[in-house]
């Protein structure tokens, strides 16, 4: 069974039923999308297990669709693709139960999540550029119209700001993307062949132009500072599903293609760069950690938290593409990299979470207004404090693992951004032991009191994801045995 | 012996879940809970002093086999877990009596046990991994303990502060692991420090780090903000257990810090020996009062790990865990009567309640050094160690001084000699009744403890191979001058100058620096980057957007005015030409003839000029 096919063509039919579905039938959209999620997910957990952890790139599934240029419909996974998809599928599962806009879910609002989950899988599962494309296009139409649609007040200015700085982005992508179709003998936009040949794979101006293009799109996407200002804009006027989806998934395919495309297919140019992209990481990961501290807005201090936590991703990634690195410390940085990107999509879902169910209740997420809100909302509480322990990388929580390996894996080439990065562990931890004081510790004001405490529907969301975070903290081997970045690195050809 | 290792640290965590989930048998799930901890870990003691050794782990990065992380058996590693299980229990048990009439001791019990069991996978740990994981786990589930009483308007601080500080100093354990793996490729116990820079870095963010556990010089403010939590909590992790986990991270890493980052933690302890001391003095409350004691007693176990070897460090640890506690929870039974832990109000409490006050004494005698309770031998064996340091060991007798000075002042209050007991003495009120029992018994072990540990210190020095225990004359007759000259000063009423009191009390101003110099800094850091965000690099993304749309804007106007009117203008011109052109189409024969010569003359006028010129 063509499983990967499936977990992607489940979504798109799917958005287009839900879409399609008679007005009379209110409850049906929601039926629908849940149902869209649960078999998705499904597929991929069908993949974990035919998955063979030592074998890279595998059950590709390949289908002619535009033989002259050799496009296809070309799906497949290694350790990383898998680990992101399935994380893409667990997180809309998430925001399917909880839903976006009005209740019952709108067809609209169920097809937008479904074709949004059926998008982001397929730029994590494509093996075809042209696919990987469309795909990164069409997850930002579909999270445009989420915001559009189900935002706050401003949401108009967010939504657009959001499309438009991406899709600037994605420009400079598709020309990388034309130029090593050109540069390949014969052309193509097969994805696994261009990792195995590297077309551009040594230094020269040819492969750092396509290295810088496709570079400034990922950044963007990721974001890298000083690309980043469209996420809190986007993330404070989306919906909180919406929020959840655009930090625990949207945010990995900058930092995928980072790894997919020009760690994979440009390593020399990469090894060339290495330096200053790991600079431009601490950066982040130190700006963004002091940019939050700053925020009052727990909606903005997640966004910016996301900003140094991404940070960190891009510090392992571009270590690993060093040229002095050992295979170990690769190994390393980039493990830690891919795991870092699976625990931040829980831990920041968890956490955007924890910031929309305040704003129901009590319609403001100022920190300077809330106050011991754990006495009203003791199961609320204990969640909130799980997801920013876990964002503060305490150990037996799934960061924890991710940001150690980064750390070590480029203390072997970069000490010096290895130990200022551990700057960002003490600020962090400052913010949020800052935000839990004054939101949810200390007297509870009186208008707070009454505040109920997490429901049916917010719990089946939130608690898998804390589940998972601590299963992954305790025993990491469970994520981190189906990356294995070792094997796909090694059959991509970098390192020994 | 794996399956111990793992009990030891595995029954306490389920006994935590245990009592959460049963919030009326709450007290007896978690009695039993520390009770059952405590048997593995005496198993491993008693396997280690029979020689025994065992390392048990899993792989935990599966791609490095050099980071898996597990736990060993050793004479340190046992040594320690039963101290650490042993007072467990005695808290725990003293707990279930002092939170009696809380509708919240479910939580406080589990908090307590599962601080437990990350407490025996720090001092189990096999490697610097597992030991960096439980270390900072400890921190954190203190934080939760100490936040614990949210009738404390000023506890979520004192938590704040504490895991804050602590972690800030772990950064130093975070270092130290990336610099040892850098330099040995793995995260073992036991090997030699590297060269060079990763050297210094491994040797000095070892001692940072143990130096915020241990909360010693310049870090010791955070130790009196935790006092803001429960009394047990106080007790277990703020006196005996997870603030001596800085000396047994010295002790741990010997090997690692042999030469100038031992003798750094030696500096910082006998400072911290005396400046805790000072603070102590002047503090005029009785937990911040034992917490200045803790700070001062933790530093002289850095001196003894510095200069005396494991085995010294350690005997005073074991010693000063036992009497420490039994103070606190001594105290916490004052407390309990008279809801209070505020030294003048306390006046008189210790002979409204002899039994508690017995208690106190006792574990106060040890920690001032009066022979033959335990602290007096393990802190004559420190002050021995340090005559090598002339500087040291002034320091640590004057600590010695100063320690039993203001053991003594706070026993005289509780027990004024001289004034006669108060008119309807046993003050013993509702709420203290609930739980006594359990609460004495707590403090009445401790107590016993204090006065026989004295005994331990020759079997502890052989469990660990420390040779014989450093003694000499002359440090037992200057400690106990320093003894007589401390009671003196207590019974006289002496205290240090009151600017000196003044700066202990305010923490020798280091909340103050630390507040202008690290705090102030970083939250304007975080506020100008906030600014330069919104301000500057969101405007010039919005601005370059502006700009694009102004540019769309200008092109439009030109695109109206200028090209559209420009093809309007060239099809009106077109349709113009057209309309003239019509009339030129008249069907007239002669007139075509004569266009066509006129043409044929124009054509031959344009030549010619061609020509000509």
């Amino acid at each position: 069974m063509p499983l990967l096919t499936l977990a992607v063509a489940i979504p798109l039919v799917g958005a287009v039923v839900a879409a399609l579905l008679p007005a009379r039938l209110e409850r049906a959209p929601r039926g629908v999308a849940l149902g869209v999620g649960v078999l998705s997910l499904g597929c991929l957990v069908a993949t974990w297990v035919r998955f063979d952890g030592g074998r890279g790139m595998q059950l590709v599934e390949e289908a002619e669709w535009i033989q002259s240029l050799d496009v296809a419909w070309r799906l497949g996974v290694d350790g990383m693709s898998l680990a992101l998809a399935m994380l893409t599928a667990i997180l809309s599962l998430a925001a399917i139960i909880y839903g976006v806009g009005p209740r019952p879910m709108t067809r609209a609002a169920a097809a937008l999540l479904c074709l949004l989950e059926g998008a982001t899988l397929a730029f994590f599962l494509a093996q075809d550029f042209f696919l990987f494309y469309v795909a990164f296009d069409v997850t930002l139409a579909a999270m445009y119209f989420l915001i559009v649609l189900y935002g706050e007040a401003n949401r108009r200015y967010a939504a657009l700001k959001f499309f438009l700085y991406t899709l600037v982005g994605s420009l400079p992508v598709l020309l990388g993307i034309i130029a090593l179709f050109l540069v390949a003998e014969p052309s193509t936009f097969d994805m696994i062949r261009l990792v195995e040949e590297k077309p551009l794979g040594g230094a020269g101006v040819g492969a750092t132009l396509v290295f810088l293009a496709f570079f400034v799109g990922f950044a963007i996407k990721t974001p890298i500072v000083p690309f980043h200002t469209w996420l809190p804009a986007a993330h404070v006027e989306a919906p909180t599903a919406g929020s959840v989806l655009l930090a625990g998934v949207l945010l990995k395919m900058g930092t995928y293609g980072l790894i997919r495309v020009n760690l994979q297919m440009l390593p020399d140019a990469f090894a060339e760069y290495a330096l200053p992209i790991a600079l431009l990481g601490l950066l982040s990961a130190i700006y963004g950690a002091f940019v939050a501290l700053a925020q009052s807005d727990l909606k903005r201090l997640v966004a910016y938290t996301s900003v140094n936590h991404m940070g960190y991703v891009v510090i392992g990634v571009a270590a690993a593409a060093a040229g002095g690195i050992s295979a170990q410390a690769r190994g390393l940085a980039i493990d830690g990299a891919v795991l870092q990107m699976i625990a931040h999509g829980l831990v920041t879902g968890s956490l955007f979470f924890v910031a929309g169910f305040i704003q129901r209740r009590a319609e403001t997420r100022d920190l300077g207004r809330l106050g011991g809100l754990v006495r009203p909302m003791p199961l609320y509480g204990s969640a909130a404090a799980l997801a920013m322990f876990a964002s503060l990388g305490l150990p037996g929580l799934a960061q924890f693992p991710a940001e150690l390996q980064i750390f070590l894996g480029t203390f072997d080439v970069f000490p010096a951004v290895a130990a200022l990065a551990l700057l960002g562990l003490v600020v962090t931890a400052g913010l949020f032991l800052l935000a839990l004081q004054r939101a949810f510790l200390g007297e509870t004001p009186e208008r707070w009191r009454a505040l109920p405490d997490l429901g049916g529907r917010e719990l089946v969301a939130l608690v898998p994801l804390l589940v998972l975070i601590v299963v992954i903290g305790v025993y990491p081997p469970l994520a981190l045995d189906l990356i294995e970045s070792a094997e796909w690195l090694a059959l991509g050809g970098i390192g020994p | 012996m794996a399956a111990a290792l793992w009990l030891a640290l595995g029954l306490p965590a389920l006994a935590a879940l245990a009592a959460r989930l049963t919030p009326r048998a709450a007290g007896a799930v978690a009695v039993a809970g520390a009770a059952l901890g405590a048997v593995p870990a005496i198993l491993l003691v008693v396997a280690a002093a029979g020689g025994e050794r065992a390392r048990t782990g899993f792989a935990w990065l599966p791609a490095s086999p050099e980071l898996d992380v597990g736990l060993r058996l050793d004479p340190l590693s046992a040594l320690m877990a039963v101290t650490v299980a042993l007072i467990g229990l005695v808290v725990v048990l003293y707990s279930a009596g002092y939170f009696a009439s809380s509708p919240r001791r479910p939580s406080a019990l589990a908090g307590l046990l599962a601080f437990l069991a990350a407490m025996q996978g720090l001092v189990l740990a096999d490697d610097f991994l597992t030991l960096l994981i439980f270390w900072e786990l400890v921190g954190a589930l203190s934080a939760r303990l100490i936040a614990w009483n949210r009738a404390e308007p000023r506890a979520p601080e004192g938590a704040v502060r504490a895991f804050f500080t602590t972690r800030t100093a772990d950064i130093g354990l975070y270092l130290a692991v990336l610099a040892l793996f850098a330099g040995t490729g793995a995260l073992a116990f036991g090997t030699e420090r590297p060269e060079g820079a990763l050297g210094a870095l491994v040797g000095l963010g070892l001692v940072a780090a143990a130096i915020g556990k241990s909360a010693q010089v310049p870090v010791q403010n955070w130790l009196a903000g935790a006092m803001r939590g429960p009394t047990p909590v106080s007790a277990l992790l703020h006196s005996a257990t997870m603030v001596a986990a800085g000396v047994y991270l010295l002790v741990r890493s010997e090997s690692l810090l042999a030469g100038w980052p031992l003798a750094l933690a030696g500096w910082v302890g006998a400072i911290t020996a005396v400046v805790g001391a000072v603070i102590a003095l002047g503090e005029n409350d009785l937990k911040r009062l034992l917490a200045g004691s803790t700070a001062s007693q933790l530093g002289l176990m850095f001196v003894g790990a510095a200069v005396g070897g494991p085995a010294v460090a350690i005997f005073h640890l074991v010693a000063h865990a036992a009497a420490k506690a039994g103070l606190f929870l001594a105290t916490g039974q004052f407390q309990h009567n008279r809801e209070t832990t505020n030294l003048e109000e306390l006046r008189g409490a210790g002979r409204d309640d002899p039994a508690a006050f017995a208690c106190f004494a006792l574990c106060a005698a040890s920690i001032a050094a009066v022979p033959p309770f335990a602290a007096f031998w393990s802190k004559e064996h420190i002050a021995a160690a340090a005559e090598a340091e002339v500087a040291w060991f002034v320091l640590v007798l004057l600590a010695a001084a100063g320690s039993a000075a203001y053991m003594l002042r706070p026993a005289l209050v509780l027990w004024p000699v001289g004034e006669a007991a108060r008119a309807g003495a046993a003050r013993v009120g509702e709420v203290a009744r609930a739980g006594r029992g359990a609460m004495l018994a707590g403090a009445g072990i401790l107590a016993a403890a204090s006065a026989v540990l004295g005994l331990a210190g020759e079997p502890l020095a052989d469990l660990l191979k420390g040779g014989e225990l450093p003694s000499s004359t002359l440090s037992l007759a200057l400690s106990l001058l320093a003894l007589a000259a401390g009671f003196a000063g207590a019974v006289l009423g002496r205290r240090p100058a009151r600017s000196l009191v003044e700066a202990a009390r305010r923490g020798l101003y280091i909340e103050e620096a630390q507040r202008a110099l690290v705090v102030r800094p970083a939250l304007l850091a975080a506020r100008a980057s906030g600014r330069l965000d919104d301000r500057v690099v969101d405007r010039a993304v919005d601005g370059i957007a502006r700009g694009g749309l102004a540019a769309a804007r200008r092109e439009r106007r030109l695109e109206e005015r200028g090209i559209d009117a420009a093809v309007d203008g060239l099809a009106r011109l077109v349709a113009r030409g057209g309309q003239s052109n019509r009339r030129l189409q008249t069907g007239r024969l002669h007139e075509y003839l004569r266009d066509t010569v006129a043409g044929l003359a124009g054509v031959a006028l344009v030549i010619l000029v061609a020509a000509i010129t």
